[in-house]
């Protein structure tokens, strides 16, 4: 899958909490019609900081856990994380087989919360993000389409 | 119509961590006859258990916190119990939303779990878990009433 300059400067953007470029990104990659490329891009870099924090052991309680410390710092919000799907594709990213897939939607809005707090979690400074984008754009090239 | 002995000793059994009494007892119960005597006490006693857990401290992150720990403890207890259904019951104890659009088999299932989860972490003896269990009897009888 195709990643494209525009595509990593606006996960970049987002990641770093820069809002008005992450907006100016988004019209961008808006524009250009690619969002697969995008969500390819947000599934790669999940996976890696997932793999990060819970491989090469981990448990379910692990990720139920770490599922709620996500939501209650966004409890304001409560409906924007769902926390069957965050568990789904936290558990799907380090390589258990699942049977039941939650919606595209719930799917995709939680690899990109789950990434924000992810990085968060592991204090990333923008150098370690950038590194981490690139790697995550190494992987997404190799990525089949709709594996995310 | 009141709360009997056996569907207090039934749900006592479940309280006190005692699977195998519990299931005995509760086979016991009459499926129509005892269902809304022990339905009122599961619920009085999931009333009286959240508000101690969280009557002086109610924020929402708290709730989804504590949902996400006693889903964490059993992997039977996370599959069984839904999070957000989960985390509505509680507060809509403390007075926070609505529970209208959660059916009665998600609702319950989650109730008896959480209920379950705050008991066991208050470690109560014996008499504890009695003095409880009275208590909830005389709210559950007022339900009824």
């Amino acid at each position: 899958m195709r990643v494209t300059d525009e595509q990593m400067a606006l996960l970049r953007a987002y990641l770093a909490g820069q809002a008005e470029q992450a907006e100016r990104a988004r019209v961008l990659v808006a524009r250009s019609g690619d969002v697969e490329g995008a969500a390819a891009l947000v599934y790669a870099a999940f996976a890696i900081m997932a793999r990060r924090k819970f491989s090469p052991t981990w448990t379910r309680a692990e990720i139920i856990r770490f599922t709620g410390q996500v939501r209650a710092l966004l409890s304001d919000q409560p409906d924007l994380l769902d926390p069957l799907a965050a568990e789904h594709q936290l558990r799907g990213a380090l390589g258990e087989k699942l049977t039941v897939y939650p919606g595209e939607e719930a799917k995709a809005r939680a690899q990109v919360v789950l990434l924000d707090a992810l990085v968060h979690d592991a204090d990333l400074d923008d150098a370690a993000i950038i590194d981490l984008l690139s790697q995550a754009r190494d992987l997404a090239h190799r990525l089949p389409v709709n594996s995310g | 119509m009141a709360v009997t002995d056996e569907q207090v000793s039934a749900l006592r059994a479940q309280l006190a961590g005692n699977a195998a009494e519990h299931k005995r007892l509760f086979a016991q119960l009459d499926r129509q006859g005892d269902a809304l005597g022990y339905s009122a006490l599961v619920n009085a006693a999931f009333f009286e258990a959240v508000d101690r857990r969280f009557g002086k401290q109610n924020t929402r992150a708290d709730v989804i916190e504590f949902v996400a720990d006693v889903r964490s403890r059993f992997d039977e207890v996370a599959d069984e119990v839904d999070p957000r259904s989960a985390e509505r019951v509680i507060l809509k104890v403390l007075g926070t939303g609505s529970t209208d659009d959660i059916d009665a088999q998600t609702s319950m299932t989650a109730k008896l779990y959480l209920l379950a989860a705050i008991i066991a972490d208050e470690h109560l003896d014996d008499t504890g878990l009695d003095d409880f269990m009275a208590e909830v009897r005389k709210s559950a009888n007022y339900l009824l009433s």
